[in-house]
C-alpha cells in the first residue's frame, strides 16, 4: 500500500492551470493520451455507459 | 432503492450467448466452475427463433431510444462452437433488422483455438471484430487455461494470435486474467507481442465468500501486481497499446468518465440474452451465487423496456446511490466506483460492500493518479 494513500484527502487532478495549447501538443505516450481523452470527452456529450468487461473491442 | 430518482439509460450493449458449451476447461471460469452450473441442463446452441426474436426486441429498443450506436458481443461457452460461416450470418441478420440510423458494432470474444486462417477470412469478411482470452506465455496460458484432457491450448491459440496480427482491422484486443504467479512485465510484454489495439487485465472471480487467491488482509498483492503492469505500460515513452483498467482510471482521475463496469459510477447499459432467449444481468454475476443472473423474462414474451425496469438492472444504473455506506464515504469511490459489482457480493448481504479487492483498487489508483499527476505539475512549469 502507499504509504500517503489517505482515501479522505483524495482528489481529482485538475487541469484548470494549462493551457488547451500545451496539452494538445503533449506527446503520444500514455500519459499525453490520456490528456488528449479527457479533452475529447470535454467536447463531447456525458453521457458515458458502462460497457461489458468479459469482451474487449 | 426507495427514494433514488432514477433515469433509465437504454441499454446499448447485447451479449448474445449463441453457444453454452466450450471447448476449454479453464479453472477459473465463471460459467463452468463457480457458483452456478445452470449450464449443465442449458441448451447449447442458440436456435432461429431466439435469434430471431432478439433481433426484434433489440431493433425495436434502438428504434424507440433513437440508438446511434449498439455493441452486440457474440459469447458463449465458445462462440466460435457455432463456426465462421454461422456467426457470420448471425452478425448479418442483426445488421439487416437494426434501423438504418444505427450502426451495429459486432465482435466476438473467443478462447482463440478455433481461428483458422478460414474463419478469420470469414469474420472478417463479415465486418466481426475478435477479441481474444489469453493469459500471456506458454507457463501462464498453462497453468489455467487447458482442454478438458489437460492438454495445453497455449501453441493453437499463439498460432490464432499471430495470425489475427496481420488482420488489426479484425483484431479487437487480449483479455487476460491476472494470476499472482505470473510476473506482470513480462505477461504484459507477452501480450505486446502480437500487437493487439488493446489489453485488459481482468482480476479473477471472486467475493467476500470465496476470497482472490492469495489474499490477505491487510496486503494488497493484485493491485502490487497491476502497478508494475502499470509503471511498464505508463512509463514507454509512446504508448505502445490501451490498457482498458489502466485508461479508464486515469481518465476518471482526471474527472472523466468510464466506459467500463470495472471502475467509475456509469451506468451499465449491457443486457445478456442467454441461448434460450432468458434475458440475465451480466453474467460474470454467475461467480456470486446460482441464479444470481436471472431475471425472469425473456426474447418471446418481454419487451427490453420490461428488462430496464428489473430491479437487479436498475440497481446498476444509480451509481452512487447503489453504494455501501463505506463506499460512499470513501471520496475514492468517485474513480473505482466500489469496484466490479461481482467482486462486492458477501453471502447473506448482498452486494451493497465495498469490492473485495477493495485495498488492491486503492493501491493501483493512488499510484496511478500519483504518476499522472507528478507528470501535470510538470507540464505547469515554465519551460
Amino acid at each position: 500500500m502507499d504509504a500517503t494513500a489517505d482515501d479522505s484527502q483524495f482528489d481529482l487532478i485538475d487541469l484548470n492551470a494549462i493551457s488547451l495549447a500545451d496539452l494538445r501538443a503533449i506527446d503520444g505516450s500514455a500519459f499525453g493520451q490520456s490528456l488528449r481523452r479527457i479533452l475529447d470527452d470535454i467536447d463531447r456529450p456525458q453521457d458515458a455507459v458502462a460497457g461489458w468487461n468479459a469482451a474487449i473491442g | 432503492m426507495h427514494g433514488i430518482t432514477w433515469r433509465p439509460t437504454p441499454f446499448r450493449e447485447f451479449v448474445l450467448k449463441v453457444h453454452s458449451r466450450c471447448n476449454l476447461a479453464c479453472d477459473y471460469c465463471y460459467m463452468y466452475e463457480l457458483a452456478d452450473k445452470s449450464w449443465r441442463t442449458a441448451t447449447a446452441v442458440m436456435s432461429d427463433e431466439v435469434l430471431d426474436a432478439a433481433c426484434r426486441r433489440i431493433a425495436a429498443h434502438a428504434t424507440a431510444y433513437s440508438i446511434p450506436a449498439l455493441r452486440i458481443v457474440l459469447h458463449g461457452g465458445e462462440p466460435m462452437l457455432l463456426g465462421a460461416a454461422r456467426l457470420s450470418r448471425v452478425a448479418e441478420r442483426l445488421r439487416s433488422a437494426a434501423p438504418a440510423s444505427t450502426t451495429v458494432d459486432v465482435l466476438i470474444q473467443t478462447n482463440g483455438v478455433l481461428l483458422t486462417d478460414a474463419a478469420l477470412a470469414a469474420l472478417a469478411g463479415a465486418g466481426i471484430r475478435i477479441g481474444v482470452s489469453f493469459d500471456g506465455d506458454r507457463a501462464a496460458t498453462d497453468r489455467h487455461r487447458r482442454y478438458a484432457s489437460g492438454r495445453s491450448s497455449f501453441a493453437a491459440v499463439d498460432a490464432a494470435l499471430r495470425r489475427l496480427r496481420e488482420r488489426p482491422a479484425a483484431f479487437a484486443g487480449i483479455l487476460s486474467v491476472v494470476d499472482l504467479a505470473n510476473d506482470p512485465v513480462g505477461t504484459y510484454e507477452a501480450l505486446l507481442a502480437y500487437e493487439p489495439p488493446m489489453v485488459d487485465f481482468l482480476l479473477p472471480h471472486a467475493n467476500w465468500g470465496s476470497p482472490p487467491p492469495g489474499s490477505s488482509a491487510g496486503r494488497a498483492p493484485y493491485g502490487d501486481w497491476l502497478v508494475a503492469a502499470f509503471d511498464r505500460w505508463y512509463g514507454a515513452p509512446v504508448r505502445e497499446t490501451r490498457v482498458r483498467f489502466f485508461e479508464e482510471v486515469l481518465n476518471l482521475v482526471l474527472g472523466g468518465q468510464s466506459h467500463t463496469e470495472v471502475v467509475g459510477l456509469s451506468p451499465v447499459a449491457t443486457l445478456v440474452v442467454n441461448v434460450d432467449g432468458s434475458y440475465e444481468q451480466v453474467d460474470t454475476l454467475r461467480s456470486a451465487y446460482p441464479g444470481a443472473v436471472d431475471t425472469g423474462l425473456n426474447v418471446f414474451g418481454h419487451d427490453l423496456d420490461e428488462a430496464l425496469r428489473h430491479p437487479a438492472i436498475k440497481a446498476r444504473q444509480t451509481g452512487v446511490a447503489a453504494l455501501s455506506g463505506t463506499c460512499r464515504s470513501c471520496t475514492l469511490h468517485r474513480v473505482c466506483g466500489g469496484g466490479y459489482y461481482p467482486h462486492r457480493y458477501r453471502p447473506g448481504e448482498g452486494f451493497r460492500n465495498p469490492s473485495v479487492y477493495c485495498a488492491d483498487l486503492r493501491r493501483l489508483i493512488t499510484h496511478a493518479a500519483g504518476r499522472l499527476r507528478a507528470d501535470v505539475e510538470r507540464l505547469k512549469q515554465p519551460a
